[in-house]
């Protein structure tokens, strides 16, 4: 097998060979670059704590503006809204000052506002047993229907959480259930995913578009 | 080899030059395969080259080495962190639990999980894995991790996302050939990343796919380092180790819910102490119909999934 290692064309051959490959490692002419993400900040929106809504009793505990919960600067005290329904039962309402869906249950059964409101008193609730309620105790109303859900909630494991799992080094907070769920139109709404994972995958370098940072 | 003509005991010219051609070519190989280290700039200190397993360190020694790490990740970023070396609690068991019919596989948790942890931006990592799978399946073949929709939860799926299960059984701390990753009293399997060797063998044990490893030197931002660290937590760590879920121990530790919990915008994740049998995630284990994957592997994790409605 040397003879044929013998003769000095093999040998130059070989040589230059060798001598290319060892300069392909040194320059790098193997690596494949892959679709890299720019090394970014994270969005603020997922390190933020904050509910998309605040309760009643969060809006008086923080002196927010309670002036959309304060029915009769607009309402005339002892008459309530007369509720008007079409031909097919729905409820007909005009533009309130509070800009809002009813969508409260998909059986659309619900779209009938003294169901939770008191048409004495708008600035107080009233639940299926006539039981009258501050707009602070919301969530006893919710519990009325939603029972199961409202125990879970008295035991904490409904409902988002933050704080100290350890109650004797600081405060376990859970969240009211309006401060999550309007409750006019409770469903969440479908969110954009933020970015998985970024795979390791090498790309063709034709695929990478501007943005993305080349080796 | 030929016979080389060789007069009066001299090389001759075409020896001479093919033998300096081999060496040329040899050096340049040699060059090429030492070209990383043109790279390296993390030579060690003595220090750092002679520093004891976490559990051998004393006191001053830990205290000493935590400095350091504040004086480099003060030098690298610019800001000085605070890093402590918190001890497990006592009569402490973290368990976790996730209401799959709460999750809408936004992926918040992922990223408020890097935000906390420090983790590398380039080449990224992410602790947490959100998998999409169709309804009516538990089969992780079926599982779409890359899932990017215009608006999730998509009709017809469910979300689950993992991450480490700390589990009471756990298969990496076997595997570890230089006992860099060990489970603590209080259930959070950690590692010791100034003991690590890069060896991966752990994450080859793991049937959860739950270990990272540094392939490069994880590049952060200086702007959002979180300077709340601990040693065995959230510190930066250097290229070539793994990293892994550790419960936000730098949180836990001090009484605090996970930063993966707290994001989840809706409410699916809990977490608390299992030998406190009045804790939320008691009431959990014992009245959800929870479940653990994988269970056939025998890891028996800490984290449990379960469906509410």
């Amino acid at each position: 097998m040397f003879d044929r290692l013998k003769s000095m064309k093999t040998q130059v051959i070989y040589l230059l060979g060798f001598l290319t490959l060892a300069v392909s490692f040194l320059a790098g002419w193997w690596q494949m670059p892959y679709a890299r993400r720019e090394v970014t900040t994270i969005d603020s929106t997922f390190t933020e704590l904050k509910t998309v809504r605040m309760s009643a009793s969060q809006l008086y505990e923080r002196g927010g503006d309670t002036s959309m919960i304060e029915c009769y600067s607009c309402h005339e005290q002892g008459s309530s809204p007369v509720l008007e329904f079409n031909e097919y039962g729905e409820l007909i309402w005009e533009e309130h000052t509070i800009d809002f869906e009813l969508e409260h249950g998909s059986s659309h059964l619900n779209e009938y506002c003294y169901n939770c409101h008191n048409q004495e008193n708008l600035e107080q609730l009233k639940n299926a047993e006539g039981m009258v309620l501050d707009i602070t105790q919301s969530n006893v109303l919710c519990g009325g229907c939603h029972g199961t859900t409202y125990r879970d909630w008295t035991v904490g494991i409904h409902g988002r959480q933050s704080g100290f799992w350890n109650s004797e080094l600081g405060d376990h907070k859970h969240e009211d259930c309006v401060s999550c769920h309007n409750p006019h139109s409770p469903a969440f709404q479908p969110l954009p995913p933020w970015p998985g994972p970024q795979s390791l995958r090498p790309v063709h370098p034709s695929s990478l578009d501007s943005t993305s940072h080349e080796e | 080899m030929a016979e080389l003509k060789e007069t009066n005991g001299q090389m001759s010219r075409r020896s001479f030059l093919r033998q300096s051609a081999y060496a040329a070519t040899g050096l340049t190989a040699l060059a090429a395969s030492l070209s990383p280290l043109l790279e390296y700039d993390e030579a060690p200190t003595l220090d750092d080259f002679l520093q004891k397993h976490y559990k051998e360190l004393s006191e001053e020694e830990m205290n000493t080495i935590l400095a350091g790490i504040e004086d480099e990740v003060e030098k690298e970023y610019g800001v000085r962190p605070h890093v402590r070396d918190l001890k497990p609690m006592s009569g402490v068991e973290f368990v976790y639990a996730l209401n799959l019919s709460r999750c809408i596989g936004c992926r918040k948790c992922v990223h408020a999980c890097v935000a906390e942890n420090n983790q590398s931006r380039d080449p990224e990592i992410q602790y947490i894995r959100v998998l999409e799978m169709p309804n009516g399946t538990l089969d992780l073949t079926e599982s779409n991790h890359e899932y990017d929709p215009e608006l999730v939860p998509r009709e017809g799926y469910f979300y689950m996302p993992v991450q480490c299960h700390q589990c009471r059984d756990p298969y990496c701390v076997k595997a570890c050939p230089v006992e860099a990753t060990w489970q603590e009293p209080d259930g959070i399997t950690v590692i010791d990343y100034d003991w690590c060797i890069g060896c991966r063998y752990c994450m080859a044990a793991c049937p959860y796919w739950a270990r990272r490893f540094n392939f490069e030197k994880p590049k952060l931002n200086a702007e959002q380092i979180n300077t709340d660290m601990s040693y065995l937590g959230n510190r930066p760590r250097p290229r070539g180790v793994v990293e892994k879920c550790h419960f936000c121990l730098q949180r836990v530790r001090e009484g605090r819910y996970p930063a993966c919990l707290e994001a989840c915008p809706t409410g699916s994740r809990k977490f608390g102490n299992i030998l406190d049998p009045d804790s939320e995630i008691a009431y959990i284990l014992k009245n959800k119909r929870v479940f653990v994957l994988k269970e056939d592997s025998g890891t028996r994790p800490r984290f449990f999934y379960y469906f509410d409605v």
